[in-house]
């Protein structure tokens, strides 16, 4: 299939009956692009699994299905007290944002079409083209929109609640912008119930010094489908923190581009994926040292159950100038079952000479010494191998940097 | 308390135990002494049930009931134990969670009342005293970066907080310097009890210097060669095994 015209929904009639609705329609500048971006989609069509990036992914059950179009809401959220600034979505219709009136001085927290309407001019910042992020920008619904002007820290986490219980294809476009030594913490979690398709963008830029702890929980529903474009850029000596937690959907894939574009960013990715039933996870990361003495690392880890599948593909990119960097990359997995199945593929691409890069992929099962130890000391099988798998699982947690954020997944995980 | 009927076990299709009768009554300590690859830990590891190892033919029964089929932890439920030769390293496990966790399960599969994080770790603390242990293990991984010695006080740890009705001690004096080797003997000497029992497998008479055993059994090429009292081995020190093979 190299176009996706072997279903119906997916030609241009169709999706252009969704670009009307869009949420950038209005806007004369912004309809050309859209159109551009809708032909570009229809011409390539779902990547297939020729292609390199795609190897481990057959999209065939999604270029088959059919999604509705989300129709505005009236609906808001009752403010609760939390240990959070919470953002909410259903079913792809901003709701509210909580707590709004506690918010620093200068610091946005909003929807993305209400800053749209409100700012002159807004310029959509430009993010890396892929098939999805062109059907995104083409058919592009309601997102957050977060601005931390600069010096200000938030001391609570945002949340961003996404939920979808009605076959819909939403596809947000989230922003994110820390000014210079601005530091807060996002934390977005997508869930759902129905046989529904996110296609999420999101774009964060963090000016020089800015400090992001950003946090991603996904436990999608069985039978949807959900695929992420994340780019950052990292001005000079920035930092990001990046934490994905997911169970998966039907079919998930995250695609995470990080760009270290200023002397001495640093990003810590780090991530668990337990994926059971028949689900599938597709993580891809990509890593740019554009800058000297900049500093990447990585840590996932995936726990794989029943005939699920995990895929993880790790690039790092050393540009000739970015001297002095460090990249460290490791993924370890674990398979819990005869039937699920691990595809592992670390990248390294590296001109520049002076350069420290490790990289390192285990996959494995349940230690059978250590299950035998502790079921001779009275534990049954069940909770041995229980204990065994959170013990690897454990790593990942303890790299979590925010209380708040670790008692929620603590509660929904464990 | 354990009887041991013509066992025979093969590991990976290779005859390991070829015929084992052994008796072992209650309140009596049995030392299981031979040389290397002779099959005492084989024997060890039969007796708490570890997977892989496959009972061709014969039975072992404790306390009348038969073992053959049970899982390792109905065994422990019994009241067996296994001192490992070589305690497993499980990096992510508290100790301390581990021992609670263990002993519980034990007390709930006997009916009887599980205790709390408080009562417990006062339990564990006053059985830590006695083997000279720091507290500080208590919050590490289970056996986690642990020295040889440590490992091995950990077992001994483990035993006098689950207090088994037979403790099978498998090579618990390997590695040990004199001063550990003291401190382990104290606990197992601790555990003595007329209603309990103690299985040594070692390769040195050393151990036997300081737990007395009531019976010692040579073990050669998985056959059980010669049996008698503790003086038997102060006879193989002096001649080694050459002349019973």
């Amino acid at each position: 299939m190299t176009r996706a015209d072997s279903n119906k929904y997916w030609d241009l009639a169709n999706l252009k009956k969704w670009q009307k609705q869009s949420l950038l329609h209005s806007n004369f500048t912004w309809r050309t692009q859209q159109d551009q971006a809708l032909e570009d989609f229809i011409e390539q069509g779902f990547p297939t699994r020729k292609i390199e990036n795609w190897k481990y992914t057959n999209l065939t059950a999604l270029a088959e299905s059919e999604f509705k179009l989300s129709s505005p809401l009236s609906f808001s959220p009752a403010e609760q007290a939390s240990d959070f600034y919470r953002v909410q979505f259903y079913n792809g219709q901003f709701c509210g944002v909580s707590h709004v009136a506690d918010l620093p001085h200068g610091v946005i927290i909003a929807d993305l079409k209400s800053v749209i309407d409100k700012v002159e001019n807004f310029e959509l910042p430009e993010i890396y083209k892929t098939v999805f992020s062109e059907l995104n920008l083409a058919t592009m619904s309601d997102g957050v929109f977060i601005f931390i002007p600069e010096g200000v820290e938030l001391k609570k986490p945002i949340h961003l609640v996404y939920e979808t219980d009605a076959d819909y294809m939403n596809s947000p476009r989230h922003i994110i912008h820390l000014a210079t030594h601005a530091r807060a913490s996002f934390f977005c979690e997508y869930w759902g119930s129905a046989n529904y398709f996110n296609n999420i963008v999101e774009r964060i830029h963090l000016e020089s010094r800015a400090h992001l702890n950003y946090c991603k929980l996904q436990h999608e529903a069985l039978n949807s489908f959900h695929i992420s474009n994340m780019v950052a850029e990292l001005q000079h000596d920035a930092h990001l923190r990046c934490c994905h937690f997911g169970i998966g959907a039907q079919i998930s894939r995250d695609d995470i581009n990080i760009d270290l574009q200023g002397r001495g960013a640093q990003c810590e990715l780090y991530g668990l994926y337990m994926p059971d039933e028949q689900r599938l996870i597709d993580f891809h990361t990509r890593i740019d040292h554009v800058a000297p003495h900049s500093q990447s690392s990585q840590l996932y880890k995936t726990i794989v159950a029943d005939k699920a599948r995990a895929v993880f593909n790790g690039k790092v990119v050393v540009a000739q100038d970015a001297q002095k960097i460090s990249a460290k990359q490791k993924n370890a997995n674990l398979l819990l079952s005869k039937n699920a199945e691990v595809d592992s593929k670390p990248e390294l691409e590296i001109y520049a000479d002076d350069v420290q890069c490790t990289h390192g992929a285990t996959i494995g099962q349940l230690d059978a010494t250590a299950l035998f130890y502790l079921q001779s000391r009275g534990i049954d099988k069940i909770t041995a191998k229980k204990m065994l798998t959170e013990a690897f699982a454990k790593e990942i947690f303890d790299l979590i940097d925010n209380a708040q954020i670790e008692k929620y997944l603590d509660e929904i995980l464990c | 308390m354990l009887e041991i009927k013509n066992v025979n076990v093969s590991v990976n299709q290779q005859a390991i135990l070829r015929g084992i009768d052994l008796s072992i009554g209650k309140g009596e300590v049995h030392a299981i002494m031979g040389p290397n690859g002779s099959g005492k830990s084989t024997l060890a590891n039969v007796l708490a049930g570890k997977p892989d190892y496959t009972l061709d033919s014969g039975e072992i029964l404790f306390e009348g009931a038969t073992l053959n089929e049970l899982e390792p932890e109905q065994r422990a439920v019994l009241g067996l134990f296994l001192g490992f030769q070589y305690p497993v390293e499980i990096p992510g496990v508290n100790n301390l969670y581990f021992l609670r966790s263990a002993y519980n399960s034990l007390q709930k599969a006997r009916a009887a009342s599980e205790l709390d994080a408080l009562d417990f770790i006062q339990l564990v603390k006053e059985k830590m005293k006695t083997l000279d242990m720091s507290e500080k293990y208590l919050k590490r991984g289970v056996n986690e970066g642990f020295s040889g010695g440590e490992k091995k006080r950990n077992e001994i740890l483990q035993m006098l907080v689950l207090e088994p009705k037979l403790a099978v001690l498998d090579e618990t004096d390997s590695g040990l310097d004199i001063d550990a080797l003291q401190v382990i003997a104290k606990g197992v000497n601790l555990m003595r009890a007329p209603e309990r029992s103690i299985i040594l497998v070692t390769h040195y008479q050393r151990l036997l210097n300081y737990i007395e055993p009531d019976y010692v059994h040579v073990l050669i090429n998985g056959k059980i060669v010669k049996s008698g009292g503790k003086e038997l081995a102060l006879e193989l020190e002096e001649k080694g095994y050459g002349w019973l093979a």
